[in-house]
């Protein structure tokens, strides 16, 4: 039976007056890989971003309903503290115009952490777990930027490791990748399922079919407002899924 | 069919024409400061002008250091001044003024660009320098380095703050974001993530701002006093350094050129090649920095 | 007050509250700072125009605006030549850097890039060009006037008078024109140009009937930007334009602009009511001229994107 991390209970978002999502209804489970996917525009990172609350910085952007992490409500923790907690990987990798070592320890420094001695532990377990640490341990004075596309994001995850989230959100990280590099982050969220827990919303469904354990649809009705259609173990979703829609969409016959 | 060719072909000579006029007028302003300044050069010496304190052109005397410290010294003092107004300024703008008051204040800063240098000298003569001669110290006429100094610094003011303005926008969204998600408050993010990226643009503009203030002329005629002192402390205490009066470079030019015949009018060209030749000083050392920075930086992208 | 969970946090569950609390501290601190630094920059310029407008604009009246200045130490009269000197001026300084900045501009934006094929020279040509242009947007007002006094008003014999006022001046604001075209005309997108060279025009046909036109409010902008210019420099005026309170009668005349009228009246005279009474008619000039550029680049956006 798999412990609840985070959970949403009869939850909506809204950008001013468009509903972006409709009664979402879900609860993922801890230290599991979970994944969204869906059409277009269905508010699959939109409901990402609740998580670590970066729907705030939208102008016009509020909710109803509840959202709980580790059952506490989200709306009263303090969005700052909750973000070391939630960490987020982007789409295009983002690393700082800084070395690869400031990268790093940018978010332990930023959380209050002075001793250089733990950042340079921290840097270096970070940079292992993200499995970039032998292709850069002997030139972590270089920019980030110099870095390929595809070591720009396993710094990204690295980076987000450093301030020791319990809890990783992708939002589709192997996009702008090319193949070899898209592998090798799949084997790296599977390695960090292991102490991470990982929601990754991903276009591409067989990347979902291979990385995740369980998998959410999402899919928007005719006002383009998003809602949940079924989630369930992943094996489930794309071998035998309920609903008439998911077939649909793990067949290729839409979206 | 022809005609239009040959038209087009016209045309395109003329223009390049007036493309080529900026380099000869550069080269003519180069060429004839200069050669007016020559007989200076000649007749009094490199060394006796540049290093030499008095200027005193009926007795043969033309040393303009006292007028190249008058201009770095009030120079100093509108970056001191001017530069934190500047950039608190520039911040706000580009991170936390909410959109209706930017829409009042980014308007008001080009209306403070536009406003003419004689105004703000004035209004240096007849508010600032009265207030200035209220501190009690003997020697103090309200004229000198420190009316010139505010003066210069809200001159400077919106070339520095807009051009740092820009630089601060052009920062990437998705650093921001990037820190917002790894738990970085929002002042953190523009202290440690978005001002150092902008920082070659923002160091442009402090560059421009000093360009700006050492060419300035009749405002700084008006409020600094004039007299051709070296500037130094009223008193014991060092700081009354500032309400010396002093002359600058320009105002030199400026204040004797109508007169000023002979061996006289060539001295005042050879301070106008040493003001030209210490702005370009400034702003090739400063064109170099930023290159530097940039090398720093970033390499070529993955 | 957060209550963190599990967590093997980075610091201690205390002092990462600690943490939080003083970081929050520090941004209302520095939040607040900013404010105080925008109200303050706002503050001052309403302090300048506000203090000159009302305490200037005691003196003006209609008398003021159609007197002429007595002239000399005496800082009687009003302004009414300078009003002219000053149009006068603005019009040939204008009329004599607008063709060659707005010619040159096109030159180097329009016909720049395709010669690169062609000649190493040309190609040095330009990027010389394009650094001259810099280099002069970055010479002060002063040198521009001496370099107007040696060569206008001495060399060529000018002396001083608006022709060599407005030489000069036309140097001044060239670079400024250069590089606002330069703007408008790369805010022209390519597919207009190409749609037209496709139909068959030739390269200027394009630009006179399709570029140009729609650079048009990019260029106006410039050109009243540098109107703005003429209006409020002195310096280069101060040294080729003589101090004659008298109204030019032909361009080998001399005068004096409205800011250099301000300067004397400060310097020579007592007269500061009248001198502050000049300034609130600059500022207000410059007020209106800045509305208009303002109004001319709302109809540039609306330009490039509605129509």
């Amino acid at each position: 039976m798999n412990n609840t991390k985070i959970e949403t209970i009869n939850y909506n978002l809204y950008y001013g007056k468009f509903q972006a999502l409709r009664d979402i209804n879900i609860k993922i489970p801890e230290k599991k890989v979970t994944a969204l996917i869906g059409p277009s525009g269905c508010g699959k990172s939109s409901f990402l971003r609740t998580f670590n609350r970066m729907n705030d910085l939208i102008p016009g952007a509020s909710m109803t309903g509840d959202v709980l992490i580790d059952d506490q409500d989200l709306l009263k923790i303090d969005p700052v503290g909750l973000r070391q907690n939630v960490g987020m990987v982007f789409q295009k990798p983002n690393p700082f115009p800084k070395t690869i070592f400031d990268n790093i320890a940018y978010g332990p420094r930023v959380n209050g952490l002075r001793d250089h001695k733990k950042l340079e532990e921290i840097v270096e377990s970070s940079l292992k777990s993200a499995a970039l640490w032998d292709e850069v341990k002997d030139d972590l004075g270089k920019s980030g930027l110099a870095l390929s596309g595809g070591q720009q994001q396993r710094l990204c995850i690295a980076r987000a490791l450093a301030v020791q989230p319990s809890v990783i959100l992708m939002d589709e990280p192997a996009a702008s990748l090319d193949p070899i590099a898209t592998l090798k982050i799949e084997d790296l969220i599977h390695e960090l399922s292991q102490n991470y827990t990982i929601v990754i919303v991903t276009h591409n469904m067989q990347q979902a079919g291979r990385v995740s354990d369980y998998t959410a649809f999402f899919y928007t009705d005719e006002t383009r407002t998003g809602r949940l259609v079924e989630f369930d173990a992943t094996k489930t979703i794309f071998t035998n899924p309920t609903d008439q829609r998911t077939e649909d969409y793990i067949t290729g016959r839409f979206g | 069919m022809n005609t239009r060719m040959i038209v087009d072909k016209a045309v395109k000579y003329i223009l390049f024409i007036s493309a080529i006029l900026s380099i000869v007028i550069v080269l003519a302003i180069a060429f004839f400061i200069f050669q007016e300044s020559i007989q200076a050069w000649r007749e009094i010496g490199v060394g006796e002008m540049i290093f030499k304190r008095v200027w005193r052109p009926g007795q043969d005397q033309y040393g303009i250091l006292a007028m190249i410290f008058g201009s770095v010294a009030v120079t100093f003092g509108a970056i001191v001044l001017g530069v934190p107004l500047a950039l608190g300024t520039a911040i706000f703008l580009g991170e936390i003024a909410p959109v209706g008051v930017r829409a009042i204040l980014r308007p008001a800063v080009q209306l403070l660009a536009g406003i003419p240098s004689v105004v703000y000298g004035l209004f240096g003569m007849v508010v600032l320098v009265p207030m200035v001669r209220e501190i009690n110290v003997p020697g103090n006429s309200g004229y000198g380095l420190l009316a010139a100094s505010i003066v210069l610094a809200v001159m400077i003011l919106p070339t520095i703050t807009s051009i740092a303005e820009d630089a601060i926008r052009a920062v990437p969204d998705s650093y921001r974001s990037g820190s917002l998600a790894l738990g970085a408050t929002k002042w953190q993010t523009i202290t440690q993530v978005v001002l150092p990226a902008g920082r070659s643009g923002i160091i442009a503009g402090i560059i421009l701002g000093v360009g700006r203030a050492l060419g300035e002329t009749m405002a700084m005629i008006m409020v600094i006093g004039n007299s051709v002192v070296f500037p130094k402390p009223l008193t014991k205490n060092p700081l009354t350094f500032f309400l010396s009066q002093a002359r600058t470079l320009t105002g030199n030019i400026a204040v004797e050129i109508s007169y000023a015949t002979g061996v006289h009018e060539s001295a005042l060209f050879a301070t106008g090649v040493v003001l030209f030749v210490l702005i370009i000083v400034v702003n090739a050392s400063a064109r170099w920095l930023i290159s530097r920075q940039s090398e720093v930086q970033t390499t070529r992208q993955g | 007050m957060i209550e963190e969970t599990k967590l093997p946090a980075l610091l201690s569950e205390e002092a990462t509250n600690r943490n939080l609390k003083m970081r929050s501290d520090a941004q209302k601190f520095w939040f607040a700072a900013t404010w105080i630094f925008g109200a303050l920059t706002l503050l001052i310029l309403l302090l300048v125009i506000g203090y000159v407008i009302i305490q200037g604009g005691k003196a003006v009246n209609w008398e003021f605006l159609s007197t002429p200045p007595k002239g000399g130490l005496s800082g009687e009269g009003g302004v009414s030549t300078t009003l002219g000197t000053t149009l006068y001026l603005v019009l040939l300084t204008i009329g004599i850097s607008t063709p060659l900045g707005v010619g040159a501009a096109i030159y180097l934006i329009e016909y720049a890039g395709e010669q690169s094929l062609t000649s190493p020279i040309l190609k040095v040509l330009i990027s010389i060009a394009n650094f001259a242009v810099e280099t002069l947007a970055g010479i002060p007002s002063i040198i521009y006037g001496l370099f107007g006094y040696s060569l206008f008003v001495s060399a060529l014999r000018f002396g001083w008078s608006l022709l060599s006022a407005s030489l000069a001046g036309a140097c001044l604001v060239l670079p400024t024109i250069i590089r606002t075209t330069e703007e408008a005309l790369l805010a022209v997108p390519d597919d207009y140009r190409r749609g037209s060279l496709a139909l068959g025009a030739t390269k200027w046909q394009t630009l006179y009937k399709v570029v140009l036109p729609a650079s048009l409010p990019g260029i106006i902008t410039g050109i009243i930007l540098s109107v703005g210019r003429v209006i409020s420099e002195t310096a280069v005026f101060f040294v080729t334009l003589g101090g004659s309170h008298r109204l030019p009668t032909s361009i080998m005349d001399g005068g004096r602009t409205l800011a250099l009228h301000l300067y004397y009246l400060a310097m020579d005279t007592r007269a500061f009511d009248k001198a502050m009474g000049t300034g609130a008619v600059l500022v207000v000039m410059i007020i209106l001229i800045n509305l208009i550029i303002d109004f001319v680049s709302r109809k540039l956006t609306a330009g490039l994107k509605g129509r």
